[in-house]
């Protein structure tokens, strides 16, 4: 039987990795079959197997429609995608790029059980369950839920070991983006504010490229590849993804060069486009500002100033982007230390917190004893990335209704457990039923940052059910919301009188069906 | 005033419970209406059939989401209605192939007023570079086309002869969609029988299709005349090996088939001069086919079913299923 060993994965969304501490106490990436430190994650359906990685990214210029890609960005919502008459969500494909990696991994890692497994900051609640549940559908004892900015600055520091520093992870991935400013000192990793955008990433700048492409198009032929009187839906699939694979090429070009030129065709047609930097630059704006905007809204939430930064790192392959890193420069005043690998970082954390979680479990794992040391004392405390509550009438619109009445509006959004609170965390308060003879209480629960329950996101809700009928009104409920350490929320609430009490953990209406048909063809599928 | 089939007398149900296909298909999408083509399926196809191709086009629209999100939109929005039109009951699909039908047949006389011959492309239903199928042109522009037998094409009520093959109304395109016997006369609802059968008419004059044997108006994927049970040797006009559902082609028009014994007895499509000449396997009819007795009208007047042994829809009227050939129970 092999010796335990610490896994970490980084789920990206459009790149995974795998690593593991080896025995010197060292992450280091474990390479694919293909021998690439990254696999693509893009999933390739074809009858009964499911190709993953470069393989998939390759069909995607003939076959896109069976090429499944940038699924986390649908982690925990309804999206699936439909084949063979079953329905795959997120997790589901999620699960089968971990097969992918897990076989992988195993080919030079032996049997891998047990991983951590990275999520970006921002991520909620839903879909934090999604990505867990994906991870479990493929076969891996989730260790835990590491935020991948949390996870690149453990990198850092396992190298670096800082003492009373202060910094932000600046993590553009291909999907995702993320901000994080944390304490670092000596054993002690304490995350103070995080931010993002799970909509912002290096995808958001291939379309601005894509887009480019469109448009020169248009104006040389007079043909828009998107319009449904030009293309037919097969024909504008097809062309749009070998258009975007081409803009994907033209920016990694950017990134080293200042010029680059790609040859378009479409309905016959040909068409060779020369793009810039500058040109890149130009229509790249907007998502700068968004980035800039993101940065700045964490560092006022964190209560730092730039000048008080410490340290500033790049994570996420879209930080090469050369606008991206003089963004970066202009706020900060200083260039990202890119000295862990951007593609790599968040794996190699997520394989330092494994072995901290195991090692924490008692788990014997072998390794050197300074690193066995400084891994045991390690703490890494992070915070809730959105604001969660209940929703609740207002007790002052209640009072002008009348106590009893029926009130339509009025209601608010309590937060219980704001954002960017260091987890894990507790919170109980008491709210007070409103009309005689309730015999169930519904309570939603919410997260987001306005007080108007509209504009916040319905993640769930407990219901007390079961109370007798001859209650008056105005008695007392109790609601407790724990957020563990792994960023997953648990709800209860009690009626005090009676002691009925319910729980639960978020899980939205789509996920609750278990063991249903896509999880079976998950686990049936030839995954390669 | 036109009769559309939000109003037609044969419409079951009542307006809200079934949404318009202007509001079904937003302005801009690809040949609205017309789902069957724009999953590239037959309007027979069976539901598992219609399954698989709504789940390709949803594939598409996730893939397209990424390039072209409002395109993907759009499709999403077209997918929800298709799902609700073809995949919520046979009896929700049924109202959708007669609207259906009724649309292309007013699309048909508005064209049929215009111009002797329907072109590729044209609002026939077939999608976008899409070779059309050759049709022939309306037998009120061919003067060539003999008179109608009493009964045949004639809306049940009206004392008029049509032209062979003609939908009830035809010839008069100010009530093109009516139902039958409805030309400047109050509606009446339209018998089972004729639903079935201006169905029958409307994809025929999409496809020319016709019986060797019997005459009988079919659609290209039928394997058996779905009247008298035939068997087809092949099914698509293209095929080189094709004899198709009609008659073989000759370089005459005018020549009578072998199945044809009586050379004076009308055709349901005869071309028109100004129609494209049949090629070889062409399924356009080269002669005159006799109607048979009872007629391409249906004997029976059954509603619209699935058959007992492959599943397939059998229409109205059909004596034979048209994909297995077994008599309908």
């Amino acid at each position: 039987m092999s010796e335990p060993t610490a896994f970490g994965i980084d789920l990206g969304t459009t790149l995974s990795v795998v690593a593991q501490v080896n025995q010197a106490g060292s992450p280091v990436v474990l390479p694919n079959a293909e021998g690439s430190p990254t696999t693509p994650s893009m999933v390739f359906f074809d009858g009964d197997t499911a190709t993953v990685g470069s393989l998939a990214r390759e069909s995607l210029a003939t076959q896109p429609e069976l090429v499944v890609q940038l699924v986390k960005r649908h982690m925990g919502s309804p999206w699936s995608f439909d084949y063979k008459g079953i329905s795959y969500r997120a997790e589901h494909v999620s699960a089968v790029i971990l097969r992918k990696l897990l076989a992988d991994a195993q080919l030079l890692a032996g049997p891998v059980s047990q991983a951590a497994v990275t999520v970006p900051a921002y991520f909620n609640d839903p879909m934090r369950i999604a990505t867990r549940r994906a991870a479990e559908l493929a076969g891996i004892e989730v260790l835990g839920l590491l935020s991948e900015p949390t996870a690149a600055a453990l990198a850092f520091g396992y190298a670096r070991r800082p003492a009373g520093a202060t910094g932000v992870v600046v993590d553009l991935g291909g999907g995702t983006f993320d901000v994080t400013v944390m304490d670092y000192d000596g054993h002690d990793l304490a995350v103070r504010a995080t931010g993002g955008d799970y909509y912002l990433g290096g995808a958001n700048f291939d379309k601005v490229l894509f887009d480019y492409f469109v448009e020169q198009f248009r104006a040389a032929h007079g043909l828009d590849i998107n319009d449904a009187d030009s293309l037919s839906i097969d024909e504008c699939t097809q062309v749009s993804h070998d258009w975007l694979l081409r803009a994907t090429r033209a920016k990694h070009d950017l990134t080293s060069g200042e010029r680059t030129t790609v040859l378009l065709q479409a309905a016959g047609l040909l068409l060779r486009v020369e793009v810039g930097r500058d040109t890149f630059l130009a229509r790249s704006r907007p998502l700068l500002d968004e980035v800039t905007e993101k940065i700045i809204d964490v560092l006022a939430a964190a209560g730092v100033a730039p000048k008080d930064v410490n340290f500033v790192l790049a994570v996420g392959g879209s930080t090469r982007i050369p606008a991206v890193r003089e963004r970066v420069q202009q706020i900060f005043g200083r260039p990202p230390d890119t000295s862990v690998r951007p593609d790599e970082a968040v794996a190699l954390g997520a394989a330092l917190f494994a072995a901290q979680r195991q090692l924490e479990q008692g788990s014997a794992l072998v390794m050197e004893p300074a690193a066995r040391d400084y891994l045991e004392n390690l703490t890494v405390t992070d915070v809730a990335a959105h604001t969660l509550g209940i929703s609740a009438f207002d007790a002052s619109a209640v009072s002008e209704a009348g106590a009893g009445t029926e009130v339509s509006g009025g209601r608010v959004m309590v937060p219980l457990l704001p954002r960017n609170t260091q987890l894990p965390f507790d919170i109980r308060q008491t709210f007070y039923t409103m009309r005689p003879g309730e015999q169930r209480i519904m309570i939603p629960i919410l997260e987001g940052e306005e007080a108007d329950p509209e504009l916040c996101t319905r993640i769930g809700q407990v219901v007390v059910d079961g109370l007798p009928a001859c209650r008056p009104a105005h008695q007392e409920v109790l609601v407790t919301m724990r957020l563990d350490r792994d960023g997953i929320l648990r709800v209860g609430a009690a009626d005090v009188a009676t002691g009925v009490a319910a729980t639960t953990t978020i899980v939205h209406a789509h996920q609750q069906v278990s063991a249903d048909a896509a999880d079976l063809a998950v686990r049936a599928l030839a995954v390669r | 005033m036109p009769l559309t089939w939000r109003s037609g007398p044969w419409q079951s149900g009542s307006e809200s419970e079934v949404a318009s296909p202007e509001m079904s298909h937003p302005a801009g999408t690809e040949r609205p209406g017309d789902w069957y083509s724009l999953l590239r399926v037959d309007p027979v196809a069976t539901t598992e059939q219609i399954s698989a191709a709504v789940e390709r086009l949803s594939r598409q629209a996730n893939a397209l989401s990424i390039t072209a999100p409002e395109r993907a939109r759009q499709l999403r929005d077209q997918i929800r209605t298709m799902k609700r039109d073809l995949l919520s009951g046979a009896e929700q699909r049924e109202r959708y192939d007669h609207q259906l039908a009724a649309q292309g047949m007013n699309q048909l006389a508005a064209q049929g007023t215009k111009e002797p011959g329907i072109q590729a492309g044209d609002p026939t239903g077939m999608p976008a570079g899409q070779p059309a199928p050759v049709t022939p042109a309306p037998p009120t522009a061919s003067p060539a086309a003999p008179p109608a037998p009493p009964g045949w094409g004639q809306p049940p009520g009206s004392g008029q002869p049509a032209a062979w093959g003609q939908p009830p109304g035809w010839g008069q395109p100010a009530a093109w969609g009516q139902a039958p016997g409805q030309a400047g006369s109050s509606p009446q609802p339209l018998s089972v029988r004729a639903q079935g059968l201006m169905s029958r008419v409307a994809q025929f004059l999409q496809t020319g299709w016709t019986c060797s044997a019997c005459g009988f108006g079919a659609l290209p994927t039928d394997k058996f005349c779905p009247k008298c049970g035939s068997k087809i040797q092949s099914g698509l006009p293209d095929s080189p090996a094709s004899h198709g559902h009609a008659h073989e082609a000759s370089a005459s028009p005018a020549a009578p088939s072998p199945a044809a014994p009586s050379p004076a007895a009308p055709s349901p499509a005869a071309p028109s001069p100004a129609a494209p000449a049949p090629a070889h396997g062409s399924p356009v009819p080269s002669g005159p086919v006799p109607p048979g007795p009872g007629a391409p009208g249906r004997a029976l007047g059954a509603e619209s079913a699935f058959c007992y042994k492959c599943r397939s829809r059998v229409e109205p009227g059909d004596v034979f299923c048209a994909r297995c050939g077994a008599i309908r129970a």
